[in-house]
């Protein structure tokens, strides 16, 4: 478990980072979504012992990064914005010194490495040189270093940049499996989409503060007051339009054609589901009541003002 | 015995059980692979040693003023040379290629990896004292079974060999400080290799030859001035200055040691201080 607690850092009179808090389970991925120079890497650098707070700190499972960084470094894979690769080694003396460098025993080195090359889909690359590796590559090689002592905590500082869709489809989807294996992740981007669909929180950073952070659900209920519900009957739907207008927690409804209409509603779970309800209880036949996929865009740019450092 | 302990404890957090050195000694050994530039400057000075050693056995052969001391002055600044090209690059080069990040959020301290690099200048340094001492002590050994002293001035034979030795190992201590700590420093390898060569310049050269400079007021403000120059005390010791060489040796070993070792010091906490402090170029 990871707890942040008021980080916050400051070059000169720029505050680039400022009073940070959240909390991570294992199994979560955190989309960590902010502008550019909004404070992201200045974050993540803190969580990585690479930057030392000027207040605040963080827990990782029982250890302060600022009062124990060595036992927290042993727990943490990191991924920097900006990374090089040692140009006069194989991809898996690479992974070698790594697991070396981590301590991690040498009658399992070889399995280790053979498992994390599984995982990032570079066996094949096994023998090449490392700076022989395409951009894609050295990203996968460079997460496939972040694996060897299998960290608890995974900090991916913009770890799609850079790479064309068909990688980045690859490497969110193996960060899901990431999660999946109960791993804590932290993900930057300052494309929020990139993030959506397989981060379960997300934080939203604007000139150092956390502008809002929490499961991308409520964060998306929250910001988005109104939300759109589609319906569509068998039959009547304009009759059905004319019902719901009024009832509780509805602002307005739009015919959008002879069996469909969107309903603009503003409330809790609990008042939609009532709502489906009584529309049902009416006697409409509805073959489908849903809410509009949300639209992480829009809210990024409702709460953001982009103002920037 | 809790000293002992605390040796042992430290060499093997260093040496033995560093996770950072296996890296260091196959990456050095790779780069003398043909193609690489250590391994062309290799070549062209075993050519040059060569040609060198097929002059002095002609040398040995007719004349009797050759003697041993080429060959040790030639030590002490082909190691300090080399020393200097395998140091200068080792943090700088990681900063210049981004990886040292990954070294400084690993668990590993910046002694350790000071230690590391360090280990990288142990070969080239040995192997430039064992090229030059073995002809020094061939050559020095012909002219004894010839009849003559080793040396024309008559100087023990053991005793200058254990000096120069002594010279060239502190002399090294310093350097290796100055290049790893301004490779601690620099954030390209060029810049750290402009500096390391500007500070041994300056110490090396500039100062002897300001000091050099003072001569006509006083020789002897002059001398205890350079007595830390290690050319300086090897000739005091290959030469028949017996008392000077003595004192000469002996403080610019330890004048080579301490600030060798205060700079290797100075390295491993700029290294600390730059995990604290992000190390990234400072915007
Ligand atoms: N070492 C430093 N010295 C001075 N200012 C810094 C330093 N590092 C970061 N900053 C400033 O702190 C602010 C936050 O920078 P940071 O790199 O954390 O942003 P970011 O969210 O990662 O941006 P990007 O999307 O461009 O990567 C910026 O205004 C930056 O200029
Ligand atoms: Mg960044």
């Amino acid at each position: 478990m990871l707890e942040v607690k008021g980080l916050r850092k400051a070059f000169g009179p720029l505050v680039a980072v400022d009073n940070i808090s959240f909390t991570l389970e294992p199994g979560d991925i955190f989309g960590f979504i902010g502008s550019n120079g909004a404070g992201k890497t200045t974050t993540i650098r803190m969580l990585a012992t690479l930057l030392e707070p000027d207040s605040g700190t963080a827990i990782l499972n029982g250890r302060d990064i600022r009062v124990d960084p060595m036992s927290v470094r042993r727990q943490i894979g990191f991924m920097p914005d900006d990374f090089g690769i040692y140009d006069d080694v194989k991809v898996w003396e690479y992974l070698d010194f790594f697991a070396t460098v981590y301590r991690v025993p040498k009658v399992e080195r070889q399995s280790v490495i053979d498992n994390v090359l599984e995982l990032v889909d570079l066996t094949a690359k096994r023998d090449a040189m490392a700076t022989s590796l395409s951009r894609g590559m050295r990203q996968r090689l460079s997460l496939a270093r972040c694996l060897v002592h299998d960290p608890s905590l995974l900090l991916l500082d913009e770890p799609a940049s850079g790479l064309d869709p068909r990688a980045r489809a690859e490497l969110k989807e193996l960060i899901a499996e990431l999660g999946r294996m109960g791993k804590m992740i932290i993900v930057s981007s300052h494309i929020l989409p990139e993030l959506a669909d397989f981060c379960n929180t997300v934080g939203i950073i604007e000139r150092g503060k956390m502008v809002t952070h929490g499961r991308v659900e409520d964060i998306v209920r929250s910001i988005q007051q109104t939300r759109i519900l589609h319906v569509k009957v068998i039959e009547g739907a304009s009759e059905a339009s004319m019902f719901l207008h009024g009832k509780e927690g509805v602002a307005a409804t739009n015919l959008t054609g002879s069996t469909t209409l969107t309903v603009e509603f503003v409330g809790d779970g609990d008042m939609q589901a009532d709502l489906l309800g009584v529309l049902v209880s009416e006697g409409y036949r509805v073959i489908e009541f849903r809410e509009e996929a949300a639209n992480l865009e829009d809210v990024f740019l409702q709460v953001t003002t982009g103002a920037v450092n | 015995m809790g000293g002992h302990r605390q040796v042992r404890h430290v060499v093997r957090d260093l040496f033995t059980e560093n996770p950072c050195l296996p890296k260091s000694l196959s990456s050095f050994s790779r780069s003398l692979r043909i193609g690489t530039w250590p391994a062309s400057t290799a070549i062209v000075a075993v050519i040059i040693l060569l040609v060198y050693a097929c002059l002095v056995a002609l040398a040995v052969q007719s004349v009797t003023w050759f003697e041993p001391s080429i060959f040790l002055y030639g030590m002490l600044l082909i190691s300090i040379l080399l020393v200097a090209a395998v140091l200068y690059s080792g943090l700088a080069g990681e900063r210049e290629k981004k990886s040292l990040d990954l070294l400084l959020v690993a668990p590993v301290t910046g002694a350790q990896i000071v230690a590391a690099k360090l280990t990288k200048a142990f070969l080239p340094l040995v192997a430039s004292i064992l090229a030059l001492m073995v002809p020094a002590i061939v050559i020095g050994m012909m002219r004894i079974v010839k009849g003559q002293p080793a040396f024309i001035d008559n100087v023990n034979f053991p005793i200058a060999l254990a000096g120069a030795l002594g010279l060239t190992l502190s002399a090294n201590v310093l350097v290796a400080g100055v290049a790893v700590y301004m490779s601690a420093l620099n954030k390209t390898m060029s810049s750290a290799l402009t500096a390391t060569i500007g500070c041994l310049f300056a110490l090396y050269v500039v100062i002897a030859v300001l000091v050099s400079a003072m001569a006509p007021i006083s020789k002897d403000l002059v001398d205890t001035l350079l007595a830390y120059h290690p050319f300086v005390a090897m000739s005091s010791l290959l030469s028949q200055n017996a008392r000077f060489a003595g004192l000469s040796v002996g403080f610019s070993s330890v004048f080579h040691i301490a600030v060798g070792a205060g700079l290797l010091w100075a390295s491993v906490r700029a290294l600390e201080t730059e995990r604290k402090k992000g190390g990234r170029a400072s915007a």
